[in-house]
Order: structure tokens, then C-alpha cells, then sequence
């Protein structure tokens, strides 16, 4: 099968049980979120699938070749991680001229306009980079790479909106272009809601959320008008968050709702992607 | 043919050092030469540029592992492929500096029988005097770069072998080393060898036959540098085997 597929990975430190039985896979040309929070196995999983780590159990396959310790395998995969794996000592240019070296697809000039976009100084060294600096200089080279998986562990670490935005831009249209597996793992679920199509959620090492974004947000929505009236409306219904702002109020509510049934002075919107996880991993605590 | 990437990043990650490294041996030849040259009556004995080459190595093998290691982990590459790559530039670099090294001490020699009191030696010729004095001068110039290569990746591939050891060990693992082995070799082992001879227990005491096993395995006894050219192949292979098994399940760490 195309794509990459995780087998009942199971990984711990210590006595810390990081992963537990996951098995989940990314389909070629999507682009997943990988929600959870801190702690939950997000990076772990993501450096096992990376070969960065080790697997007490099960198996990660890469269109259906095995991940660990493969370079065909791996060289189809780029990830941008959290921590900065490159010397602290090389400044931005040998990095380009670096990863064109590891791969043969590196689109140098890309690379070059990106820097340029997001207004980073290739002269300068690792070191030296404020932490949102140090952010581009790794998104830079994971959109230049041209591998068919890219993974983004917090991508947007310490950038602000307006980088975000770039990013947000930038991603989207190398993927409208040519169409890639995209994988973002970040805390800024809202930030993501509009990109992703399919949505995983990891808790406390295990997966218990694993469908389309569509689909999920469908299953709830938001109601919003003044709060005597938004009270009256959701009595007897799943809330799962309240916003309250003067005589304003918005609810998040579980279910289908009817339009006939919503009376005059409520709006009805999406489902809070954030409230819906918040939610979901709250059940699970 | 390209060369490997991560082999050429090992390459260069040690260029800067060596151009440094050669460049302090230039100065240090120039002193010597303009101290003798200078000054009548001075003598200046240039010895040990293989023990200085063996100690610059030892330390490149020591600062050689993290960054290619997460490099290689960043870029897709395995750990296998790092391991043979990391191999094949020991060699590498050990066969450059030792022909670095028998260029400089040849020049020097040709430098050394024009001027008075400035007498050059090599470390296969200090410590195998004999083998020196019998063998034909090709058999010489072939042990003698023989040897240095054997030396230097032995050094290289110790460091290599203390950095990975100390990366996989936790803090604590990690100080009880640091403390341990120093205190252990330097006080709590001859003191030990020192207790047990004088009470009896042992007729010969440990630390001479240490010695003697070294300078057998160094072939200093029987005057053969052939021997000591095995035995930094094998120290060599056996260090790198414990490298890779210390390698093969390395993780990140954060």
C-alpha cells in the first residue's frame, strides 16, 4: 500500500508508557493534523515513523517497505522536528546546500525565494536565530525538501501571525501545486481547522480520535445570540464550552439541529474545532 | 562518482581542525628552526609528531559523533550507512594524516642534516631502534606510514567509541564514569596492586604485568612494529564493534 502505515507501535521510557498499540496511517496527498496535548505521544510517534527512535513494538511501513533503519524508505519522508537537528554552528546557506546534498529533489532556488519571503538572513548561524527564526529556517528547508510525506512538529513555534500566515500561504500552495502527505502536529488547533482534512487525535499515548474533518466537525455545532435567549435554546442539550461576552453569549453544542427548529435572535455556526478537542481529550482524562 | 553525503560531511567536519592543527605543527617547526638557526649552541630535538597527530585524532573522535549523528537522523539516512560512511573517513583521515605526518618528518630530516643541533625523530624509529637499523629503506618507509595509519585510527576510533558510550548513558551513569575510572585507575588500582603484593597474595605485581602485555602487544620486546600494526587493527576493530552496538539503537534525545 502507498502511504505510511503504523502498526501497533508501542514505545516506553522508563516507566512512562509513550505509546500504547497505535496504528494509524497516512494516505498519499492529504494533509493530517495531529492533535493532542502536551505529553500525549505526538513527537514520539512522529520520531518513530522517522527512524529517530526506536519502537518496542510493532512496525512502521513506508509504502508498505519497512521504516526502520531503510534510507530508501526514509529518504521519501522529511520531518521538521521541535529540536534543531542541524549543528548550531552552520548558518542557514550550508544548510540549503547541505540538505540539496541529502536530497536529490532539493529545490535550491524555492529555498532561496523563501528566505527571502519571510525575511531570513541565510548568513547567519543557527545559534544566533530567535526561537521563531529558528522555525522558518526548518520550515523553510521541510517545503523545499520535495519528499511525498512531510511532517511538521510545531511548525509555527514562536513565529508571529504574520509568519504564521506566510506558513499557512506558503503550504498550501506548494501542496495546490503538487500535491503532497502532509502531517502537522501543533497546539494551535483553530490555526489548522481551515488546511486539514483529516484529523488524529493521541491521548495519553493511544489514539482516540481518527476521522475527516468534515465529518467530525458535523457532529456539533455553535449556537450564538443574546444569553437569556442561547440558555433557553440549548437547556436539555450536550454543551461542551461556553463563551460569554457582555449580553452575548456562544455555546458549542453536540448533535444535529434542525433549521426550522432555531428560533429568531440565535445564529448557528461551525463546531470550535478547540472545543470539540478539548472535549474529547477531557473524556479521556 | 558523488560521494556520499554524510561521508563528506564527516570529512569537513573535521577540515577546519586539521588546517589548524598543521598550522600550529608549521609554527612550532619555524620556532625550531629559528631557535637553532639564531641561536649558537642551542639544540632542538623534534620528537612525538605522531603521539601530538594521535592526541588531535583522539579528540576529533570525541567531538565526531553528535552533530553527524543528528544530521543523519534529520536527512533520512541510517544508522548502518553513518556507521560504514564513519568507517570508511577514519580511514580516510587516518591514511591523510599519516602521510601528512612521514611528509613532514621526511622534510624535516632532509631540514635536520643541514643544520647543526636540530635532530629530527619519528616514533617508529625511537621505539624500534632495531628494526630501524636492519630493514631496507623501502621496508621502512612502508611500516613506518603503516604504523601511523594504524595509530591514528585507533585514536579516532577510541574517541568515537568514549563520545557514544557517554551519549547513551544517563546523568548519573555519566558521573559515576567521570569519577570512576580516573579514581579507580590512578588510586584505588595500585593501591590495590600495591596491598596485595606486599601481603603476598600475588608474587608478581598486576600493574608490571599490564605493562608487559602492552609492550608485547606493541611488539617493543621483540623490536617488530608489525605487531603493533596488528594490534591497533584489532584494538581498532574491537572499539568500533562496541560503537555499533552502542549506534544501532540510538535514539534522539531531547
Amino acid at each position: 500500500m502507498n502511504g505510511v502505515e503504523i502498526k501497533n507501535i508501542s514505545k516506553s521510557f522508563k516507566e512512562t508508557k509513550a505509546l500504547n498499540d497505535v496504528s494509524i496511517s497516512f494516505e498519499q496527498d492529504k494533509i493530517y493534523g495531529l492533535l493532542g496535548r502536551n505529553g500525549a505521544g505526538k513527537s514520539t510517534l512522529l520520531n518513530i515513523i522517522t527512524n529517530r527512535l526506536n519502537a518496542d513494538r510493532g512496525e512502521v511501513l513506508i509504502d508498505g517497505v519497512s521504516a526502520w533503519e531503510n534510507s530508501d524508505a526514509q529518504r521519501k519522508i522529511y520531518m521538521m522536528s521541535e529540536k534543531v537537528l542541524y549543528p548550531e554552528n552552520m548558518n542557514g546557506e550550508a544548510a540549503l546546500k547541505w540538505s540539496r546534498e541529502f536530497y536529490p529533489d532539493f529545490d535550491m532556488d524555492y529555498a532561496r525565494k523563501l528566505a527571502n519571503d519571510f525575511g531570513l538572513d541565510l548568513k547567519k548561524k543557527v545559534r544566533s536565530l530567535s526561537t521563531g527564526y529558528v522555525s522558518i529556517y526548518k520550515i523553510i528547508i521541510a517545503l523545499s525538501v520535495n519528499t511525498p510525506y512531510v511532517f511538521f512538529d510545531e511548525p509555527v513555534l514562536g513565529l508571529d501571525a504574520n509568519h504564521r500566515e506566510l506558513f499557512y500561504k506558503r503550504l498550501i500552495e506548494k501542496y495546490s501545486e503538487n500535491p503532497f502527505t502532509v502531517v502537522l502536529s501543533t497546539h494551535l488547533i483553530e490555526e489548522i481547522a481551515s488546511i486539514i482534512e483529516e484529523i488524529i487525535i493521541i491521548q495519553n499515548g493511544e489514539i482516540i480520535q481518527n476521522d475527516s474533518c468534515e465529518h467530525l466537525l458535523s457532529q456539533g455545532y455553535t449556537v450564538s445570540g443574546s444569553a437569556s435567549e442561547v440558555d433557553k435554546f440549548i437547556e436539555g442539550m450536550e454543551v461542551i464550552g461556553i463563551d460569554t461576552l457582555g449580553g452575548l453569549k456562544s455555546a458549542t453544542v453536540m448533535g444535529k439541529i434542525e433549521a426550522s427548529s432555531v428560533p429568531d435572535g440565535i445564529e448557528i455556526g461551525k463546531l470550535d474545532l478547540q472545543k470539540l478537542f478539548i472535549k474529547l481529550t477531557n473524556e479521556q482524562e | 562518482m558523488k560521494v556520499n553525503a554524510i561521508l563528506k560531511f564527516q570529512l569537513n567536519e573535521h577540515k577546519k581542525g586539521i588546517m589548524i592543527y598543521y598550522f600550529v605543527m608549521l609554527c612550532v617547526i619555524i620556532l625550531s628552526t629559528g631557535s637553532v638557526l639564531s641561536f649558537q649552541g642551542v639544540e632542538v630535538e623534534f620528537t612525538g609528531l605522531e603521539i601530538a597527530t594521535m592526541i588531535f585524532l583522539f579528540v576529533c573522535g570525541l567531538n565526531g559523533f553528535k552533530e553527524a549523528f543528528y544530521l543523519t537522523l534529520q536527512n533520512g539516512i541510517t544508522r548502518k550507512e553513518l556507521f560504514k560512511n564513519r568507517l570508511l573517513m577514519v580511514m580516510i583521515l587516518a591514511t591523510f594524516m599519516a602521510l601528512v605526518d612521514e611528509l613532514i618528518l621526511n622534510l624535516l630530516n632532509v631540514l635536520g642534516s643541514q643544520i647543526q643541533n636540530f635532530p629530527i625523530s619519528g616514533l617508529v624509529e625511537m621505539v624500534y631502534g632495531t628494526f630501524f637499523s636492519t630493514a631496507s629503506s623501502g621496508m621502512i618507509l612502508l611500516v613506518d606510514i603503516g604504523f601511523k595509519i594504524f595509530l591514528y585510527a585507533f585514536a579516532l576510533s577510541v574517541g568515537y567509541f568514549i563520545r557514544i558510550g557517554y551519549y547513551r548513558m544517563n546523568k548519573s551513569q555519566r558521573i559515576a564514569v567521570s569519577v570512576g575510572v580516573p579514581i579507580g585507575l590512578t588510586y584505588v588500582l595500585p593501591f590495590l596492586d600495591t596491598m596485595l603484593y606486599q601481603a603476598g597474595v600475588i608474587t608478581t605485581p598486576y600493574s608490571l604485568i599490564v605493562l608487559q602485555g602492552l609492550a608485547w602487544m606493541l611488539g617493543i620486546p621483540s623490536q617488530n612494529p608489525i605487531m603493533a600494526m596488528v594490534s591497533f587493527f584489532a584494538l581498532t576493530v574491537i572499539f568500533s564493534g562496541f560503537s555499533w552496538l552502542m549506534l544501532r539503537k540510538a535514539g534522539i534525545k531531547n
